[in-house]
């Protein structure tokens, strides 16, 4: 196990690494940068440009920034963004607990999923079991940031025609700063859309593995030397059943990251998507190559921590 | 309990081995009466229909636009055309034909039900090539993979964990952020990214199929291991396939939308059902737009299509799987 530990953790660090050069070359290919927000102003001259760039070390090859960059990024400094002039980290911090709030959110209602799956699997066949198989492909059909859309449209145009507001408006408002039940407020729907996922996801997997294992021999052993229902569903259904639901946690997440990105772009809230999206609208590269790196670290450690979860619930799992 | 003292004999009596002639026929009417049990179904007729009607009409959108509702989705006459103009609003072109804007206009005064029949060349041929792309990729790695073992299993394993780690969504920003990505490359990136579920389904797959009786027997026999591959192995797994292009077509497209709604996927002056969201979501509080088609349509045409491309998928994985007949 802890060779296993050990093993898997050079390979996140080799990685982590890999990501970082490849992004960072891709990403200092592109043109632009930091002279870009002054390109309009009459008063640049070509020399200006170049000791903008000599400042920021942009004339040296790309290796020989990298290594720079990498070293820096070691002590945890990013550099300095092209178009606030803040440390990266301060951006990114500062973004990093709305997407944060709004993923753990839709991941915690996501798992609503579990019970819903075991549910269906024990009525299979039921109505309840067919209306949520409809549910579920129906579900997987429509992008759900699309259903976000939708509720916006008849949400805002009811308060402009009526005055009712059932909803908040997207956007932070001046003096709901602060307040932080309307901040909560404001993430109801977004994290309701986005744990919609999740609950596909668990429902389909919990409903298909608790099936699976109550057709084992062990649960008809079970039965048959007459345990009761309730100790079977907990210590022979549930806790088998469950084993491969943690890994679809870990293979969740990035597309939770992912699509957080499109519900701060549509709710316009203050995330690191939309933090990364301006960036590279604006040719800021430190912010874009920085949030590259905080998202793959974020879900390469989750993805690590769900592999050694997954090798500590299932005993037949054994890693050398 | 009765089911399984009846068949109990059937496995203790020795039949005669069929020849490869008494097999023949029969494989060859397997594929007839699966075609046959998918027909079968009303859901399955449905979709299907639906699916090609869709992909149809987006593949001869030009002949459609110019032909019937004799409007370019590209047509706007500057600060003539009514802008935002609900559905069912005439007008009277340049050349003085008379039409009319069935589902309104966009905020250009271009026809919406122009663009929108137009738009969906792009996204479902970005599905289907995608699904291309992973099929190639994932399909031969992960039969590989299981099939093999050793050192080529390890290496397939380590490929799929370094793809899983990173975060699609971001490097795609960041890639289509600094490059204009054409629909190709768009698909070509977005298969490279995403073959990784497929590969590992196969490879699970046949991993359990390799110690099957009739692979050992094949072995024995001296078949070498493209035939068994070829002919054992890959017919087996084709119905979970089946399914797995499905999803896989309807993931791309989903992904394809959500990129360019984003802004980093297609781009101007293409269009996707993707992208003319994310231009009309634009306006979507502005009180001058009374159109709501410009939300709805874009969005209703790619919930359909996946829709019927899912139930096509699980309709064909149920007309051919075996242990489902009789």
């Amino acid at each position: 196990m802890q060779r296993f530990i050990i093993r898997r953790l050079i390979q996140s660090f080799g990685l982590l690494l890999a990501i970082s050069a490849i992004g960072f070359t891709i990403i200092h290919l592109a043109p632009g940068g930091p002279e870009t927000k002054f390109l309009l102003d009459p008063r640049l001259k070509p020399e200006d440009i170049v000791a903008i760039r000599e400042r920021y070390g942009l004339n040296d090859p790309i290796p020989v920034q990298y290594i720079k960059w990498l070293w820096n990024a070691l002590h945890l400094d990013f550099g300095r963004s092209y178009e606030s002039l803040y440390p990266v980290s301060d951006e990114i911090l500062r973004a990093l607990p709305n997407t944060l709030f709004l993923v753990s959110s839709g991941v915690i209602l996501g798992m609503l999923g579990i019970p819903l799956g075991v549910f269906i699997a024990k009525r299979r066949g039921s109505i309840a079991d067919k209306s949520v198989r409809v549910f579920t492909v129906a579900g997987s059909s429509i992008p759900h940031w699309w259903l976000g859309i939708l509720i916006l449209l008849v949400t805002s145009n009811l308060a402009i025609s009526t005055g009712i507001k059932i909803l908040p408006l997207p956007g932070y408002s001046a003096e709901a700063n602060g307040n932080t039940l309307y901040f909560i407020w404001q993430l109801v729907l977004p994290s309701i859309l986005i744990a919609l996922t999740g609950l596909l996801a668990y429902s389909r997997v919990t409903r298909s593995q608790v099936l699976d294992v109550m057709s084992q021999d062990y649960v008809r052993t079970a039965k048959s030397k007459g345990l009761d229902e309730k100790t079977i569903n907990r210590v022979h259904i549930l806790r088998n059943a469950l084993i491969p639901v943690v890994t679809v946690f870990g293979g969740l997440l990035p597309s939770f990251i992912g699509g957080s990105v499109i519900f701060e772009r549509i709710f316009s809230l203050p995330g690191i998507g939309n933090l990364s999206i301006e960036a590279l609208g604006r040719s800021d590269y430190p912010i874009a190559i920085g949030v590259l790196m905080f998202v793959s670290a974020i879900s390469i450690f989750m993805l690590f921590i769900s592999d050694i979860l997954y090798a500590l619930i299932d005993p037949r799992i054994r890693y050398s | 309990m009765t089911k399984e003292i009846v068949e109990t004999p059937k496995i203790l009596t020795l039949k005669r081995e069929p020849s490869l002639q008494e097999i023949l026929p029969a494989s060859a009417s397997y594929t007839r009466t699966s075609v046959r049990r998918f027909f079968r179904s009303k859901l399955n007729q449905t979709a299907l229909g639906v699916f090609l009607v869709i992909a149809l009409i987006s593949f001869i959108a030009p002949l459609i636009t110019s032909n019937i509702l004799n409007v370019s989705p590209d047509y706007f006459r500057a600060s003539f055309s009514p802008s935002y103009a609900p559905p069912g609003t005439p007008e009277t072109l340049r050349n003085g034909k008379a039409v009319v804007h069935w589902l309104g206009t966009d905020e250009l005064g271009r026809d919406s039900l122009a663009r929108l029949i137009t738009a969906g060349a792009a996204s479902i041929a970005i599905g289907l090539l995608v699904t291309l792309i992973i099929m190639v990729i994932g399909v031969p790695l992960g039969l590989a993979a299981g099939y093999f073992g050793g050192w080529v299993d390890d290496a397939c394993n380590g490929l799929i964990q370094i793809i899983n780690n990173i975060p699609g969504l971001y490097l795609f920003i960041v890639l289509g952020g600094i490059f204009r990505p054409n629909l190709v490359f768009l698909a070509v990136i977005f298969g490279l990214l995403s073959w990784t579920p497929t590969a590992r389904q196969v490879r699970g797959l046949t991993l359990s199929l390799r110690t099957r009786d009739y692979v050992t027997a094949s072995i024995a026999v001296g078949a070498r291991y493209p035939r068994i591959l070829a002919t054992h192995l890959l017919p087996n797994i084709i119905s979970i396939l089946v399914v797995l292009v499905g999803s896989d077509i309807a993931g791309a497209m989903l992904g394809e939308a959500a990129l360019s709604f984003l802004g980093f996927g297609i781009r101007d002056p293409d269009i996707s059902w993707g992208k003319l969201l994310a231009s009309s979501s634009n306006y979507l509080t502005y009180s001058g737009n009374q159109n709501p088609f410009l939300i709805i349509g874009p969005g209703v045409f790619i919930f359909v299509t996946i829709l019927s491309i899912y139930l096509i998928a699980d309709g064909l994985r149920d007309a051919f799987d075996p242990t489902l007949r009789n």
